[in-house]
Parts: C-alpha cells; sequence; structure tokens
C-alpha cells in the first residue's frame, strides 16, 4: 500500500516536471519567434518612448434642436415663418411653435485665451429646404470685453468689435470662419451668445430636422 | 527514516522548480501574447451644465463645460519610437465613461503620429454635474 502510495507520488511528479518543461520550452520558443530574436531587449535598453500629447484644440458641438422651437407648421397664408432666439415668433405666420428667448452660450472654461472658429454642418438650404430658406447666427458679447484682439503673446487687446458677426443676423458658414481672434479666460469677461435665426418656407422639408454647430477653440 | 525525508525535500524541490517554470512560461506567453510596451493613464472630465465651454488646458483631457444633449472634443496626438509597429488601444473607467466612445485600436509605425479625437457626448438625460474618469493608452506590440 505504501508502495502503491509512493508510486502514485512519483507518477504525479514525473507529469508536474513533464508538464513544466513542455510549458517552459513552448512558451520560449513563441516569446522568441513573437518578439524576433531580440527587439523586446532592444526596446528596453534603447530607452524608446512612446507618447500621448493632449493638444491645446477643444471643439464644442451644439446640436441645434438645443434651442428648440418644438414642432409646428407654416400657416397656410403665409410665406414662411421665421424664428429666432430672441422670441420672434409672429403667430400670423407660425403656428405651434415654441417662442424662444435665450440662444446658446459659449464659456472659455479654461486658462488660457484661445482663438475661436465657427461652422455648421448644414447650410439652411440643406437644413430647411424649400424656397428662399434662411439659417443665421449673430454672436454679442454676453460679459463685456470677452472677445478681444490679439495681442501680444498670448494675451488679448480690448477691441469692441473684435468679435464678428455682431449686430444682425448673418448666414451660417459651412466652413470654419474665426468668430474671435482671442477669447479671454478671465471670468467674468468669457461668455459670448450666439442667437439663431431660421426662416421655414412653407414648402420647407417636414419632420424632425437637425443641425450642429460646431465651436473651435485653439488656445494661443 | 532519514532517507525518506530527504526524498521528501528532493521531492519539494522539484515541485518548486517546476512552478517556477510554469510561472515563467506563462509569463513568457503572457508577454509574447498582450505585451504592452508603455501605457499613458490619462484624467478625463467634464462638467454637465446650462452653458458650454471650452478648456484648451493640457493637463489632462479636460471637456470643460457640456450642455445635456452637446458634444466636446479634444484631440490628443499618439506617437512612439519604438523599433517596430505598436498596436493602440484604449480603454476609459469612472462614470464619465458612459459619455465617452472609445476611439478604434490602430496601428503605428514608429516615427510617425497620429490624432485622436476624444468626445464627450453628453445625452440629453444628463444629470447636471461633475463627471471624472480616466482614458488609458496601451502600446501594444503586435
Amino acid at each position: 500500500m505504501r508502495k502503491t502510495r509512493e508510486d502514485l507520488s512519483n507518477r504525479t511528479l514525473t507529469f508536474l516536471v513533464a508538464l513544466a518543461l513542455l510549458i517552459s520550452l513552448f512558451s520560449t520558443v513563441i516569446f522568441f519567434s513573437r518578439s524576433s530574436g531580440v527587439e523586446i531587449n532592444a526596446a528596453l535598453v534603447e530607452q524608446a518612448r512612446a507618447r500621448v500629447n493632449i493638444t491645446s484644440r477643444a471643439s464644442i458641438n451644439f446640436t441645434i434642436n438645443m434651442i428648440d422651437w418644438g414642432s409646428g407648421y407654416v400657416n397656410d397664408t403665409a410665406l414662411y415663418c421665421q424664428l429666432n432666439s430672441e422670441g420672434l415668433n409672429n403667430p400670423a405666420n407660425c403656428t405651434n411653435f415654441t417662442t424662444v428667448y435665450e440662444g446658446l452660450r459659449l464659456e472659455n472654461d479654461g486658462n488660457r485665451n484661445v482663438q475661436v472658429n465657427l461652422s455648421s454642418n448644414n447650410s439652411a438650404i440643406q437644413f430647411l429646404g424649400g424656397t428662399s430658406p434662411l439659417y443665421q447666427w449673430k454672436l454679442a458679447n454676453n460679459e463685456s470685453d470677452s472677445c478681444g484682439s490679439r495681442g501680444i503673446g498670448s494675451n488679448c487687446v480690448t477691441n469692441a468689435s473684435a468679435l464678428q458677426y455682431q449686430g444682425a443676423y448673418s448666414t451660417v458658414s459651412t466652413s470654419p470662419v474665426e468668430i474671435c481672434p482671442c477669447f479671454r479666460a478671465n471670468n467674468p469677461s468669457d461668455l459670448v451668445n450666439i442667437e439663431l435665426q431660421i426662416r421655414i418656407p412653407s414648402d420647407s422639408y417636414s419632420g424632425l430636422r437637425e443641425s450642429t454647430l460646431t465651436a473651435v477653440g485653439t488656445a494661443i | 527514516m532519514k532517507k525518506t525525508k530527504k526524498k521528501r525535500e528532493l521531492n519539494l524541490a522539484l515541485v518548486l522548480v517546476c512552478v517556477s517554470l510554469i510561472t515563467v512560461g506563462a509569463v513568457l506567453l503572457f508577454f509574447s501574447f498582450y505585451a504592452v510596451y508603455q501605457a499613458y493613464d490619462l484624467r478625463m472630465a467634464v462638467v454637465v451644465s446650462d452653458t458650454s465651454g471650452f478648456n484648451t488646458d493640457t493637463e489632462f483631457i479636460n471637456f470643460g463645460k457640456a450642455m445635456p444633449g452637446n458634444s466636446n472634443s479634444r484631440v490628443i496626438v499618439v506617437s512612439h519610437d519604438y523599433e517596430k509597429p505598436l498596436l493602440i488601444h484604449f480603454k476609459k473607467s469612472g462614470n464619465i465613461s458612459s459619455f465617452v466612445p472609445l476611439p478604434d485600436d490602430f496601428y503605428l509605425e514608429p516615427g510617425l503620429s497620429r490624432e485622436v479625437t476624444i468626445t464627450a457626448a453628453v445625452p440629453s438625460t444628463a444629470q447636471k454635474s461633475s463627471y471624472d474618469g480616466r482614458l488609458t493608452v496601451y502600446f501594444r506590440r503586435i
């Protein structure tokens, strides 16, 4: 009985040794074939490096059902319905649309002054369709002096007209346009309003329409 | 009695050697198939609020402020100078991770760099709060 136990133990041990040799041999062959000889050592010795850098560029995508005029229609007697984010919603032309009193707010939330480009992913005809649609934006400093001109280095210089598209609504651009050369980072001068206006023709597309405005800020 | 004790010790030593060999083998196999040359762990953060705001700071992936339903993006540049192409793989964690779709894995040749856009797409149902997490960039052997 004792001999049988010893035999069993010896057999287990032999199996373990064989398994260990097999695994180590197999893994060594695999290791060297996959690492093509010395490359893994070379990589360690040569101190090759991998790098990940975070760029000083940031972008924001505004989905334009955010300024939610809701759903509605152009009255039978009207050629179009014009809406904007400053409360324009004429019931003589428009039915059931929500009156919106606030547009988009864009803030420089970081510590560095940035240059800002703005673009839309579609034009008025692509967004709304129909005859003579309009899709326009208008910008304003929400906090005074938020947008200035470029000064020396990364400084901004006060310039009330540095912010583009102020005063009147202008057609959105589908290619990036510079709206502010120097958007300040310092609170409380770091907030810009983006107001939007659309004209929906009576023969416009129906259904849910969506547009995306992209603001890209690059640190200066 | 003495002989049996010696045999037991020998057996124990053999078992230890075997366990060591198996461990080394497993580690080699692991490195052969899953070797990670380097890994970068980057913090990510976004504040969901009523306004949208840039943050171009480069200390971490700061998405700034985002309104529910909007998305904010940052760009990272990945490069390496190891001797062979590596597989770039991404992992995420934290309560921000449900907002951040992972970029696809890609191969990167040595000496080249590639821009990768990381986006925080905030769902319209997201609560206004601060969200935080980590993005890990793995440089794996092919």
